[in-house]
């Protein structure tokens, strides 16, 4: 590096770059802006950033070999253990991979958007793109899909096990799509609400903490309170048992039932089940097709017996217990598979969190500012 | 907190000129510069900018000069649309930051105190980032990338990662990046900080021609001797104010200039019989108050016309560093800090 000497010569590397002109927009940009190229700009940006850092490659490729590891186990102990490989270690494959997928996305992917605003802010990147005619919107959808993609490859890890799991048979292909789909959305959840804490959180490391105490309220404590506060709502209710009062003698079988009546006080998860749609686990699993011709083998099945498990708690205490029949397993199993799935009342809550997030995150990046939290820089 | 006034949002309200928000008549500039008029900013209760007004107009370097805290940051977070002002007006290539903000980005280079690069991209990526989020035409992108890089030096790290630049090269890339969509107006905010002295005179280079090409530059630095051959004019800002007009003046009454001859006792002798109270200086010399340029060429030809030899004769300082310190006193300010 040499400093210029002497008179100031026609060099070309101290004229200012040839001038082209173009057009140039006037007024104001639109907050909720978002065109293809200003969102793919961001989107290119951070997915560059992304894949540049080697531990996360190095991450995904030891994720990826471990899930596959998994099921390769889960296909060995089956055979090992004496049995054959029938429909139902397909479907147990595919269920406990899915479980397995979701439960390190969910572990993944608050940490991966929960530093993008106020860590950049902090790095003093930020700024430097709000200045530009992006719009507010298109920095954060762009940086949310980004982040959503890098949550992507890790359902993407676990592709080879769910491909396996499918042929060796016990899952529909609907199954199989569905799930995928589900899966996909619920890690989106969970990328836009660590987008949007990084946005509301100035510290970097109170939004990952913040993140990652959310998502784990969402998909485990939620749910855990329906169960855990069944003792203390309770109501008192007649419930009816029907007992066998006189056995044929040669079937064994009940030949005169006896109604009985009791008022008995009885848990009452029928009002609390809503807190269950707040879980992935719960939405994927409740919306995972029931697959007919492959009932008989449903204890292999985990993600219709999580999903049982949520719905009996949505039907609420049986009222009814008929030990006199043996179909008073199935009339509650028919009823447990005639409530509407629970799925939609998950995705509009889904579809709540990602819009606050995209609009928390949007409302921090609008400029000018006019108050600035403490500890907040803007450049 | 009261925003700009309502008649700033009108619709069609573009023309620059006229009487702002608060009545203090606004002075016109030519299309393409800054204009500033009676602005203020607080961070909660802490004021940062208190009143502030200045005019860069296009085709000029003006600097913006300061001890540091005096608020200059925070006035150029206010040009470049960052900040909301508390009050008071800011113009830009004649359009409103705060309300017409697509239209001063697109005119609008700015290059923050601590630029910020994203460590994983290169050189050249980022500038590409930049030339697509300001909108510039793929084909005229492809060429003005090329031209910076080699306009800042560094066309022959353009493949390498930001992570690998030395904070001078860093500086350059920020610079390169202001410069992106050949703005009309560039705000930069010490940009020489990190600059080995060649780099130095390099971005002097590159700001000279950029005003003589029509550009409207405002920079702020606190390294004043440079500043003289680079600037135009300068604003001075002190306490979160902009130094008015009488107080300039009452500066220039203080500044010193070095008297040095081969026989220090006649020149002492000169000076008292004249009635200038001296200083001493380093290495025999004297320093002497004077209110401005005319009467040192009064005191020169004076001086010389009456036998006394003379070997030097010359502000102690460069001119915008001389009025700087007569503003703060010789220790720039930091006595009341």
């Amino acid at each position: 590096m040499s400093a210029p000497t002497g008179e100031v010569g026609p060099s070309d590397a101290r004229a200012p770059a040839a001038t082209t002109t173009w057009d140039r927009p006037t007024g104001g940009t639109p907050t909720w802006r978002l065109s293809r190229q200003g969102v793919g700009t961001v989107a290119w940006l951070e997915l560059r950033r992304l894949m540049r850092a080697r531990r996360w490659l190095v991450a995904w490729a030891a994720w990826t070999t471990l899930v596959t590891a998994l099921c390769g186990l889960v296909v060995l102990s089956t055979v090992t253990l004496g049995g054959t490989i029938t429909p139902g270690t397909g479907t147990l494959l595919f269920g406990v991979t899915v479980l397995v997928v979701l439960s390190f996305g969910l572990l993944v992917a608050p940490g991966l958007a929960a530093t993008s605003i106020n860590g950049d802010s902090r790095d003093g990147t930020l700024a430097t793109l709000q200045m530009t005619l992006l719009s507010p919107a298109e920095i954060a959808v762009g940086k949310l899909l980004a982040a959503w993609c890098g949550t992507l490859a890790l359902l993407a890890g676990g592709l080879p096990s769910l491909v396996v799991a499918f042929a060796l048979g016990g899952t529909s292909l609907t199954r199989l799509l569905v799930i995928v789909l589900l899966v996909g959305v619920s890690l989106a959840v969970v990328t836009a609400v660590g987008l949007g804490l990084s946005a509301v959180v100035v510290r970097p490391v109170a939004g990952i903490v913040l993140s990652y105490v959310v998502a784990f309220c969402l998909a485990v404590v939620s749910p855990l309170l329906v169960p855990l506060s069944s003792a203390l709502l309770t109501t008192t209710e007649t419930v009816t048992y029907v007992e066998a009062e006189n056995f044929d003698p040669e079937t064994g079988r009940p030949t005169e039932c006896v109604e009985r009546r009791s008022q008995e006080s009885v848990p009452r998860t029928d009002l609390t089940w809503w807190l269950l749609v707040t879980s992935p686990y719960v939405v994927v699993a409740d919306a995972a097709p029931l697959q007919p011709g492959l009932e008989p083998d449903a204890g292999s099945d985990v993600l219709r017996g999580l999903g049982d498990v949520s719905r009996e708690a949505r039907l609420g205490p049986d009222l009814v217990q008929d030990w006199c029949s043996d179909t008073d397993d199935l009339v509650r199993a028919e009823e447990r598979a005639a409530l509407p799935p629970v799925w939609p009342w998950g995705l509009a809550l889904y579809a709540v969190l990602v819009a606050g997030s995209t609009a928390l995150v949007v409302r921090r990046l609008r400029t000018p500012v006019g108050r600035l939290p403490v500890g907040q820089r803007i450049a | 907190m009261s925003g700009p006034g309502d008649d700033a949002r009108a619709p069609g309200g573009t023309a620059p000129l006229g009487v702002a928000p608060g009545g203090v008549e606004v002075v016109g500039v030519a299309p393409g510069g800054i204009e500033v008029v009676g602005v203020r900013r607080s961070f909660g209760p802490v004021p940062a900018v208190v009143d502030m007004s200045l005019v860069a107009p296009a085709g000029q370097v003006t600097a913006l000069v300061g001890p540091n805290g005096s608020g200059k940051t925070t006035l150029m977070l206010m040009v470049a649309g960052l900040l909301t002002p508390g009050a008071g007006t800011v113009l830009v290539a004649g359009s409103d930051p705060a309300t017409e903000d697509a239209a001063v980005r697109a005119r609008l280079g700015w290059m923050p105190d601590v630029f910020g690069a994203w460590d994983a991209l290169t050189v050249v990526e980022h500038l590409e980032v930049f030339a697509r989020a300001y909108r510039v035409p793929p084909a005229v992108a492809s060429r003005r990338v090329r031209e910076l890089l080699h306009q800042v030096r560094l066309a022959d790290l353009a493949g390498a990662p930001a992570r690998v630049l030395s904070r001078g090269q860093k500086q350059r890339l920020g610079l390169a990046r202001a410069l992106v969509h050949d703005p009309e107006v560039l705000v930069l905010d010490e940009p020489a900080s990190g600059l080995d002295p060649g780099s130095r005179v390099e971005l002097r280079h590159v700001l000279r021609a950029l005003a003589e090409a029509g550009r409207c530059v405002l920079v702020s630095s606190h390294v004043l001797s440079e500043l003289d051959e680079l600037a135009d004019s300068a604003v001075y800002v002190l306490g979160g104010r902009t130094v008015t007009p009488e107080a300039l003046s009452a500066a220039h009454a203080r500044s010193a200039w070095r008297l040095q001859g081969p026989d220090p006792a006649a020149l002492a002798a000169a000076l008292a019989a004249r009635g200038l109270d001296t200083v001493d200086g380093p290495a025999g010399a004297l320093d002497v108050a004077l209110p401005d340029e005319q009467t040192a060429a009064d005191l020169l030809t004076d001086l010389v016309g009456s036998g006394v030899r003379l070997s030097h004769f010359a502000p102690t300082a460069g001119r915008i560093e001389q009025t700087y310190l007569g503003l703060t006193g010789p220790d720039g300010g930091r006595a009341e800090r």
